[in-house]
């Protein structure tokens, strides 16, 4: 569906700087795909990319089978049609009403005033805002003003939604309801999303699949569930980080006595439900404190969290260890506290 | 001798319309010339939709070039094709072409100024959902610096208003040429007061109506 191969993209300058480093990624149909990454890692070089906003210096950029850089200005211009993108700005003419805004495009490509009548307002009824297509985007709250977005760029029926840091310039419940809208466009029409965030939480909600990009490379890739259980990459483990574990309070560091041992154990799927630590307890006689705890849900498969502390000998804990690994559990002794 | 009021108050009424044929006719040339150079200068940039780098210097250069002449040298200077365009070198007809040569560029820079107001963002939109060059100046850039087009005329209408008083020095008409032959070559100061008075209450009216519009159209 959309196929990037070997995308670098440079920007001359002194030094030159170099945004994408032979970016590869493959994205199918149908797929909410993530992509995250700090800023100046490169996201915004990636998404752009896609619909030859920006042109990559090498490598191609593959949609419905179609290398967009052998297409015509025309041929790209139509190519565009059907790739819809929002903005974490929103990017909405001011001066025009929201009505105005989501028919742009089909005045565009020249649809009939009638036709454009009826389909302005079954998007603004999908989004939710029928009631204020007389408004100006100036009238609008910050959420609203994505909901025009999103509106106008499904008008031209799109099969795919790039979204540009999307719900960065929302507070958490607003973005909550533009992502539900989102996911509902991914269900309900089947649309291809491709997103950049750098919000983590922002790819746990919505993404099947999520892409690390740490300085113009991708440096971690896979299903969300295995990604965040299981973080191979330093940069992706402090992503998944910023959601599951926060740092450990001053106050419970000092608490901790010498000979304590800090374990981070990792529950993923069927284990999760299961009372371990108690068992462990009750089998070993060592005391268990929980420091910090965490039980979610990832693309519905449960996922647990836990930092524990074990006071007991070498060899009580080495056998803990085993014990639990034999549960299928994910233990790892935690050396340093301060992350 | 005794300043002859019968005399001179038909001579008012006569350059108050004058000024009003200067400034109209030179704007409209004016914006004419200027605003299609505006957009042009805009859409040529380094990184906007049409970049030609060698477009822009050329246009850039030669509104530079108008811009630093002072208009008083300008007004010589352009004799020889006043002359050809208009038959004439003196009269309100001869002082509306350097007014043209004056303010075309002025206008184009006002124009390039107010486009480049319009979020970049908004360009990138218009990109994005297919929109041609002529689309994204049409549809997105013009509507969206509508407001700020607007006061960039008003400031582009006083500066002719003031430009074509001084056209009266060499005899163009209005009222900046009543100030001088009366007012000032005959040290009747009522008459400077009187002229100088009109050109306030036309800057005003300019003003306040470049305002309204602005604020007509303006959503924010």
């Amino acid at each position: 569906m959309i196929e990037l191969r070997n995308v670098s993209k440079i920007y001359p300058g002194l030094p030159p700087v170099e945004a994408l480093k032979e970016v590869s990624l493959h994205i199918e149909k149908g797929e909410i795909f993530g992509v995250v990454g700090v800023s100046g890692a490169g996201k915004s070089s990636l998404i752009r990319s896609v619909n030859l906003l920006e042109k990559p210096t090498t490598g191609e950029v593959i949609v419905d089978g179609v290398s967009l850089a052998s297409l015509s200005p025309e041929g790209l211009r139509d190519a565009r049609r059907k790739i819809g993108m929002i903005f974490q700005q929103f990017n909405l003419l001011e001066s025009k009403t929201v009505f105005h805004n989501v028919a742009l495009p089909l005045y565009l490509s020249g649809k009939k005033k009638k036709d454009v009548e009826e389909k302005v307002m079954e998007l603004l009824t999908f989004v939710g805002l029928a009631d204020r297509a007389e408004h100006y985007p100036g009238q609008l709250s910050g959420g609203q003003k994505q909901r025009v977005g999103i509106a106008r760029a499904l008008a031209t029926d799109p099969h795919i939604l790039l979204c540009d840091e999307a719900t960065s310039a929302l507070d958490p419940d607003t973005t909550k309801s533009v992502l539900d809208l989102l996911q509902r466009i991914n269900t309900d029409y089947g649309i291809t999303i491709l997103l950049i965030t750098h919000e983590m939480d922002v790819v746990r909600n919505l993404c099947h699949q999520v892409a690390v990009l740490d300085q113009g490379s991708i440096v971690e890739q896979g299903t969300v569930y295995d990604v965040f259980t299981n973080p191979k990459s330093q940069t992706a483990q402090r992503f998944v980080r910023t959601i599951f574990q926060q740092e450990l309070p001053k106050s419970i560091q000092n608490s901790l006595k010498e000979q304590d041992h800090v374990l981070r154990v990792v529950f993923t799927g069927e284990n999760a439900n299961q009372p371990l630590i108690a068992e462990t307890i009750k089998k070993f006689q060592v005391n268990i404190n929980i420091l910090q705890g965490n039980i979610t849900e990832l693309q519905g498969k449960p996922f647990g969290d836990l930092l524990i502390s074990i006071h007991g000998s070498t060899k009580e804990i080495a056998e803990v260890i085993h014990y639990l690994q034999e549960k299928q559990v994910s233990v790892e002794e935690v050396k340093s506290l301060g992350f | 001798m005794a300043f002859d009021w019968a005399v001179f108050w038909p001579q008012l009424i006569d350059g108050i319309l004058a000024t009003l044929i200067m400034v109209i006719v030179s704007l409209a040339f004016s914006v004419l010339i200027g605003f299609p150079l505006g957009v042009v200068l805009v859409v040529t940039r380094p990184g906007h939709i049409l970049e030609n780098r060698i477009v822009y210097a050329i246009l850039s250069t030669i509104i530079n070039i108008f811009r630093s002449v002072p208009f008083i040298i300008l007004l010589v200077a352009i004799i020889p094709f006043t002359r050809l365009v208009t038959g004439s070198s003196i009269g309100t007809a001869a002082a509306i072409v350097p007014l043209i040569f004056y303010a075309a560029p002025y206008v184009g820079r006002l124009v390039e100024n107010s486009l480049l107001e319009v979020e970049p963002g908004v360009v990138e939109a218009a990109q994005a959902m297919g929109a041609t060059p002529w689309q994204i100046i049409w549809r997105f850039l013009l509507p969206e610096a509508l407001s700020s087009l607007f006061l960039a005329a008003t400031i582009a209408t006083i500066g002719l208003i003031g430009a074509s008083a001084m056209a009266g020095a060499v005899g163009g008409g209005g009222l900046g040429d009543l100030a001088i032959t009366y007012g000032y070559n005959q040290f009747e100061v009522r008459v400077i007061v009187i002229t100088v008075v009109l050109l306030i209450i036309f800057v005003q009216l300019v003003q306040s109506l470049g305002n309204y519009l602005a604020q007509v159209v303006r959503r924010k």
